[in-house]
Formats: structure tokens, C-alpha cells, sequence
């Protein structure tokens, strides 16, 4: 259905955002952090990219404000991951251009309401 | 069309609706669990109801309604559509269609009693009070409550797309929370050169009516919240206890198109939400929208918009008028061209082959307008086979096939008695009793097929049972006592069941209420040849009759071949002529025995001179038209074949009627008369005299 770009320095958790969105249909790709996930999504199109913030090499703000300035990502949702549940941190990912946001932890459910959200088939 | 009343086009269209209505509800006694049957009841009751009370007749919106209501727990699939609901549902549907059609020839008791029966079988397992009440509305549905909904006005920041937000998703994320109306705010969206094709300039207006938790809403814009303005109050009252958001016409929702400021050019919602605005303009009393013929099938209803749009309701006179212009067309054509052949004015020839071009697609293009799908008409044998076979027990299965069949309307209006007449024979005389057919080893489940199919220039009907077939014998004992056959007579299983087209002849042992009445096989027979048809019977025993009915796409022009015997022209229809062969001196010889030696087989002719008691000498070489009606052939035998003719009919008058072996005339190209030669008329007279023969020859 959709292509799913997750990045994410913590393999299980790719791991656990694959097994979730897999069986409902959507190829997801993986990167280990913000400069993977910039080539990943410059090297083909992406309906979808969920990225953790707090990474190593380029760090998640750092990835949505290098995915914004990419024309094929323009409009594209971009969903991070974020233990701080503070508005601060949210606010400072949505002025970066992100579209929404996953609090972790979170529960498979979770994760799917928000894909469906954002991606249409 | 304007001097119409708007009266009668609300009775059409309910007319319409019930076949639709009738046809979801004996359809549901087949597939009970088909919810898509269901709904389209739903939606021809609605509309009934909608559009009765726009027209005035406000009893038939108030029983309509309460029938709706007291229906709504099959509408929600908490119960089954039994066959005894839909047995009250018919009687319902009848009732209304009384009360809109002749509202003197019923009473408001029968209608009374009509809902106590539905209430009491829909509540079996319930009060009955329970179910008058939409307490339970859908979730999709507006509630009564004091709070019926929300409005909201949506204003996005510009930048909102470019961060993967779609203002759209959202809107149809709201709408999952029930039926919205949804308006475009266009006025900030700046001129052509102003504008960043990435930025949002809609704002949407939105009436959300579904009295859901503000924390639902919220929910939709939960990323989006702070890059928006939301202003949410709640909407006061529905505007009216609509019952389901399928059945939301404008009628319900008093004009949604004049709160709109500006022109949509974007409406998000669901389906049901968009539809008042599309119903708007089709909707006014006298409005255009129409179809030449109703279409029974389930979904109809559901198209009616886009046919709305697409057709044109015409009165059939002005129809059949078009109709007689064209063929008064057709007949000048026909001058002109004779007039331009026997000049030598190219340039008259070159007008007369354009409007010859003209007038033959003028004469389609009217005749296709005439045509009307058969369907129409197989729907109404649906209710008179349930009532058959619930009258006399015996379980049928109706099948129809073709019903997409087009046929001139005005053959669709003669056929029905005749079909009427062909399927109560087959379940009555044809279908046996469950006991019998177990017997058999058949199915318990009689089946009827009727079946329409394209076959040339002509549309083949047929009715078709799996019943025990005919009784040869009993047709041959009857057609001997009646003298109509010499006793020990050799007549084959085919010549033997013709007899009972014969006036006056039932091998039915006891006369039924339901084959006794009305028309016998001799009517249906010369219905279907005044209609230039024919019809035939094929039989096996123990395994059911078929009957087939020939008939031609169009009753007013035909295509036709000319002839000429003696000084006198006629026609005979094209789709009779099976092939033109010369008759040879050998056939000539042998006088007295009127037979053809046709590719080794015999087919007797007849030779038109001496029917037309024709003067003059006979042209040298005669030729023979072989014509057949069905499986049987007979040869014509004429001076001179002169060719195809569009032939324009017309009746033959009053006087005229004793004249069997005329079907009617026509005008020629110049000018004179031709008479059209009945078929099947001559097809009769030369087996009564192969008969005759045969009869003189055993002697």
C-alpha cells in the first residue's frame, strides 16, 4: 500500500514498527539514523517517514528540516517518535516541518491510527 | 412538457418506484440477507415518501413514514425480511400506490391494518412499542437530542500542506463521525500571480451532525491543532427527524445550497452529505428528469441522478406522431428517389441519395427511441408468479434473462397480456404439484424461465417451464373429438399440439379460477400475429414446455420485400423470407400437387396469381419466396421479385378487417398502394391445404 520509512537508532524498534505495519499492507524501509533516512529518502519515493529524535550522525529535527528542503518530500507527512511528551520538544518538530508525532511508548493501535491518518490509500 | 402536471409526474415516478420497490421485496424473499435489496427498498420508499409529501398527498408521507419506521429493524439487519414481511410489505406497497393512484378506492382501516400486521411481525421478539420508536438511530444518523450536531469553521495556516497535512484527510476523518455538510470559504484565495501553489487558502465551514464528544473532534486535528483556528459551537436542532443519512433529499434538509457563500469548488463529505446539493436542481415540482422506460433493477434508484440528467420524459403520442412524420418522410423519400432515378439531373440524384441517407437514419434514430427495455415488463410477472405460486402451492422459481432486450414500447404494451396468459398456463397447467414432481425425482422448486434475445430483425420471448411437458395423447383425443382431425389421422407431436391454438379447444380437465379466465391460446396466438409475430411450442415430456414468441423490433416500419403478381404489387416482411429460389418447369409440371422440391425436401407453395385472382399473362419465369413462420416453410409463388422496401405500415381499415391475408398496406414510392402479406395467415392456408389434400388423397 504505502512505502514507510522508519529511522530509528534502536533495531528494535524498527523491528516492532515493521511487524506492525507490514501485515497491514505497507513496505517499510529502514534507516539506523538521520543520515541513512536522508539517503533513503532521496533515492526513492516515500509515502511515509517515521523517525526517532534523539539520534546519532544527523539527529531526527536535524532529518525533517533536510527532508522539507527535498522537493519530492514536499507534503509528505513526517511523524516522530518522542518520549518526551512535552509540548517544547513537539513544538519544536512541527516548526521543523513534521506533520505529527508518536508518543513512546506506544501500542501497535496507536501506531496504526496514526499511519491511517496520514496515509491515504 | 411544462403543460404537464406535476401531479402526474409524481405518479410516474412513484409508478416507477413501486416496480422498483416491488422487485427489491420479491427479491428479498430469494436473498434475504442482501442488504444492498434492502437499501434500494429503502431508498424507492423514501423517495415515495419525500415526494408525496411535496405533492400533497400527505397520507401516503404519513403511512409511508410510519411503514418506514415500523421497517427499520430490517433497514438495520436486526431481523430478517420473512416471507410473511414481505407478503405485509406488498400489501403495503399496494396500499400507498392506491392512495396515490385512486385515493377514493381505499380506506385508511386497510392501512391501519396493514401496519398493526407489519408492527406485529417485526416486533415478535420485542414490544411492539419499541419499534415504532427510533430510539436506536444508526450511528450514522442524526439524534434527537437537544443537541443534534456541531458547526465548526476550519482555517488552516498556510503552510499546512507543505508539512503533510491534508486538510481533505481531516475533513474525511471528521465525516467518519458522521454525516457533515461541508463548505468551501474560497474568498482567501488570492489572485492567479499571488499565489503559492504549495500554501492553503480554503477554509472550510462544516455541519457535523452527529452529537459526538468534543474530544472526538479534537481527536481529527490532534497534530494539526496549533497550526489552525477551530471555532466549534454546537448546532442546535436537526433540521428535520431525518431517519437515515442514505435517504437525506433536499426535501429534509431545507435548502443547504443557499447557505453557501461562494461557489463550491471543493466539497469533502461523505457521499450522503453531498447529495442534497446534487439532488438540488433536478428537484423542483415540474422537473425535467425522466426516462422513457423504468429500469426494475435494484440499483436504479441509485443511478437517478446521472438519468436525470441523461434523459427526457416524453409523452408516448408525441412519439408515436414523430413517428408518422417520419414515415410520411420515408414515403416522400421513396418518390423523390424514384423521380431522381428516372431523371438525369445529377445534381437532383446526389440531393435525393443525401436525404434517402437522412430519412433511413432519421427512421432509426426515432425508432430507437421507441424502443423500450423488456425488463420493464418482466418485472411485473415477478409478483404475479409469487401470488400464483402461493395461491396454488407450488413453489416456482422465476428466472429472467434479456431483460435488457429492447422492444418498440407499444409491442411492449401488447405483450403483456399474452405473456400473462403463457406463464399463469405454465404454472397451471405446466409446473407440477410437489407431490408429482418429487415423484419425478424433480426438484421441489418449479422454474419459469422468461427470457428475451435478439434474433435478427427480431426479438425472440420465451416462457419456458420444467414442468411435465404436454399431454400428446390427450391433445390428440380432444382435437379428435372435437372433429378437428379424422381419427388415425398421421400428424406428427408438432402439428398435434398446434391444435391448441385452436378457438375453443382446453384439454384442461377442470377449468382453474386462474387458466379459465381471461384469454385462450387462440387470443395469445392472434395478439402476437397482429403484432406480425408468431409464436411456437416445443415440448418434452417430463421435462416442460417452451413457448416462443417471434416478434419484430417495431410495429410502425418494416423492412420488406416487393413483389409483383400480375398487375398488382405487395410486400411481404423481410424477416419471414428465408431465401427467393426460380420455380422450374419441373415444379411447374407437376400441377395438382402443390409441392417444391427444396434441397430434397418438400415445401408446399402457393401460388399468389390464383389467390389475387390475378388477369394477364404470368411472366415466363416465376418465382418462388420461400417464407417460414417458425419451423414452418411454405413457397410463394410470384411473377417478379422487384426488391427491399422500407415499408411504412398502415392499418387497413375497418371494412377491411375480414381480410385475412393482409396484414395492412403501404404507400409506394409512387404514390400507389401495396398490400402487406400476413405470414402466418398464408403459412395456415397452405397447410390447410396440404391438408386437404391429404385428406382427399386417403379418400
Amino acid at each position: 500500500m504505502a512505502t514507510i520509512l522508519t529511522v530509528d537508532d534502536s533495531p528494535s524498534i524498527r523491528q516492532m514498527i515493521k511487524v506492525v505495519l507490514e501485515p497491514a499492507g505497507h513496505s517499510v524501509i529502514e534507516a539506523g539514523d538521520g543520515a541513512q533516512g536522508l539517503a533513503k529518502a532521496q533515492a526513492g519515493k516515500l509515502d511515509l517517514v517515521i523517525t526517532d529524535l534523539n539520534m546519532p550522525v544527523m539527529n531526527g529535527l536535524e532529518l525533517i528540516k533536510a527532508l522539507r528542503k527535498l522537493p519530492s518530500a514536499v507534503g509528505m507527512p513526517i511523524v516522530f517518535l518522542t518520549t518526551e511528551s512535552n509540548d517544547a520538544v513537539k513544538q519544536e518538530a512541527k516548526s521543523a516541518g513534521a506533520t505529527g508525532w508518536i508518543t513512546k511508548p506506544f501500542k501497535p493501535e496507536q501506531l496504526l491510527a496514526v499511519v491511517a491518518k496520514l496515509v491515504r490509500a | 412538457m411544462s403543460a404537464m402536471d406535476p401531479t402526474e409526474v409524481f405518479r410516474q415516478e412513484a409508478s416507477e418506484l413501486f416496480e422498483v420497490l416491488e422487485g427489491a421485496l420479491l427479491d428479498l424473499g430469494q436473498r434475504p440477507d442482501d442488504r444492498e435489496l434492502v437499501d434500494s427498498a429503502f431508498r424507492a420508499l423514501h423517495t415515495i415518501k419525500g415526494s408525496g409529501a411535496m405533492f400533497g398527498f400527505d397520507k401516503v408521507a404519513s403511512f409511508t413514514h410510519e411503514f418506514e419506521t415500523a421497517f427499520d429493524r430490517v433497514r438495520k439487519g436486526e431481523i430478517k425480511p420473512t416471507q410473511e414481511l414481505i407478503s405485509v410489505a406488498l400489501a403495503a406497497k399496494d396500499y400507498i400506490r392506491a392512495l396515490i393512484e385512486d385515493p377514493q378506492s381505499t380506506d385508511d382501516i386497510i392501512g391501519e391494518a396493514i401496519l398493526d400486521d407489519l408492527k406485529r411481525f417485526v416486533s415478535s421478539d420485542r414490544p411492539a412499542a419499541g419499534v415504532a420508536e427510533i430510539v436506536e438511530a444508526p450511528p450514522l444518523a442524526p439524534v434527537h437530542s437537544k443537541q443534534a450536531g456541531w458547526h465548526l469553521y476550519l482555517e488552516f495556516e498556510s503552510h499546512i500542506l507543505r508539512n503533510g497535512s491534508n486538510p481533505l484527510d481531516l475533513l474525511d476523518d471528521l465525516c467518519k463521525l458522521g454525516p457533515c455538510f461541508v463548505v468551501p470559504v474560497t474568498d482567501g484565495i488570492p489572485f492567479l500571480d499571488e499565489m503559492d501553489p504549495e500554501d492553503c487558502y480554503l477554509k472550510w465551514d462544516v455541519k457535523l451532525h452527529a452529537a459526538c464528544d468534543k474530544a472526538a473532534i479534537d481527536d481529527v486535528f490532534m497534530f494539526v491543532s496549533d497550526e489552525m483556528k477551530l471555532t466549534l459551537s454546537p448546532l442546535e436542532q436537526v433540521e428535520a427527524p431525518a431517519p437515515a443519512p442514505l435517504f437525506q433529499l433536499l426535501d429534509e434538509e431545507p435548502a443547504p445550497v443557499v447557505e453557501m457563500p461562494t461557489p463550491v469548488v471543493e466539497v469533502v463529505a461523505a457521499p450522503v452529505a453531498v447529495e442534497p446539493a446534487a439532488k438540488a436542481e433536478p428537484k423542483p415540482a415540474v422537473k425535467p428528469e425522466a426516462k422513457l422506460e423504468s429500469k426494475p433493477e435494484a440499483k436504479a434508484e441509485a443511478k437517478r441522478d446521472d438519468r436525470g440528467i441523461a434523459t427526457v420524459r416524453v409523452q408516448a403520442e408525441r412519439l408515436d406522431e414523430l413517428m408518422d412524420r417520419v414515415g410520411e418522410l420515408v414515403i416522400a423519400q421513396a418518390r423523390l428517389t424514384q423521380l431522381a432515378a428516372s431523371g438525369s439531373d445529377l445534381s437532383i440524384k446526389m440531393i435525393a441519395e443525401e436525404i434517402e441517407r437522412l430519412a433511413s437514419s432519421l427512421r432509426d434514430t426515432t425508432m430507437g427511441a421507441r424502443m423500450v427495455p423488456i425488463g420493464s415488463l418482466f418485472g411485473r410477472f415477478r409478483r404475479l408468479i409469487h401470488d400464483l405460486s402461493r395461491d396454488l402451492s407450488k413453489p416456482v422459481e422465476f428466472v429472467t434473462t434479456g431483460e435488457d432486450t429492447e422492444l418498440d414500447k407499444t409491442m411492449i404494451e401488447c405483450l403483456a397480456d399474452p405473456l400473462v396468459h403463457l406463464i399463469r398456463n405454465a404454472i397451471d397447467h405446466g409446473i407440477e404439484d410437489t407431490a408429482t414432481r418429487m415423484a419425478n425425482g424433480k426438484t421441489e422448486q418449479g422454474r419459469i424461465e422468461l427470457a428475451a434475445v435478439h434474433s435478427g430483425a427480431q426479438v425472440l420471448v420465451t416462457v419456458k417451464d420444467n414442468g411435465g411437458g404436454l399431454n400428446t395423447a390427450r391433445i390428440r383425443a380432444k382435437a379428435e373429438e372435437q372433429g378437428l382431425i379424422a381419427a388415425g389421422a398421421v400428424l406428427t407431436d408438432h402439428e398435434i399440439h398446434q391444435f391448441l391454438f385452436h378457438p375453443g379447444f382446453s384439454t384442461a380437465q377442470t377449468i382453474s379460477a386462474l387458466s379459465g379466465r381471461g384469454v385462450g391460446m387462440d387470443v395469445v396466438k392472434r395478439t402476437i400475429e397482429n403484432m406480425r409475430g408468431s409464436i411456437d411450442l416445443s415440448t418434452r415430456s417430463g421435462e416442460g414446455t417452451t413457448v416462443t414468441l417471434r416478434l419484430p423490433l417495431t410495429l410502425a416500419i418494416i423492412e420488406g420485400l416487393l413483389i409483383r403478381v400480375g398487375e398488382g404489387r405487395y410486400i411481404i416482411p423481410l424477416s419471414a423470407v428465408e431465401e427467393c429460389i426460380e420455380l422450374t418447369a419441373e415444379d411447374e409440371r407437376s400441377r395438382g400437387r402443390n409441392f417444391l422440391n427444396v434441397r430434397g425436401k418438400l415445401v408446399p407453395f402457393l401460388k399468389l396469381r390464383e389467390i389475387m385472382t390475378a388477369s394477364g399473362t404470368p411472366d415466363r419465369h416465376q418465382k418462388t419466396i420461400i417464407i417460414s413462420t417458425g419451423e414452418t416453410h411454405v413457397g410463394l409463388v410470384v411473377d417478379q421479385i422487384i426488391g427491399n422496401h422500407q415499408t411504412v405500415i398502415k392499418s387497413l381499415s375497418k371494412l377491411h378487417s375480414d381480410v385475412t391475408i393482409f396484414s395492412g398496406a403501404t404507400i409506394l414510392g409512387d404514390g400507389t398502394a401495396a398490400l402487406i402479406l400476413d405470414v402466418a395467415q398464408l403459412v395456415a392456408l397452405a397447410q390447410s391445404k396440404v391438408e386437404k389434400q391429404h385428406i382427399s388423397e386417403a379418400a
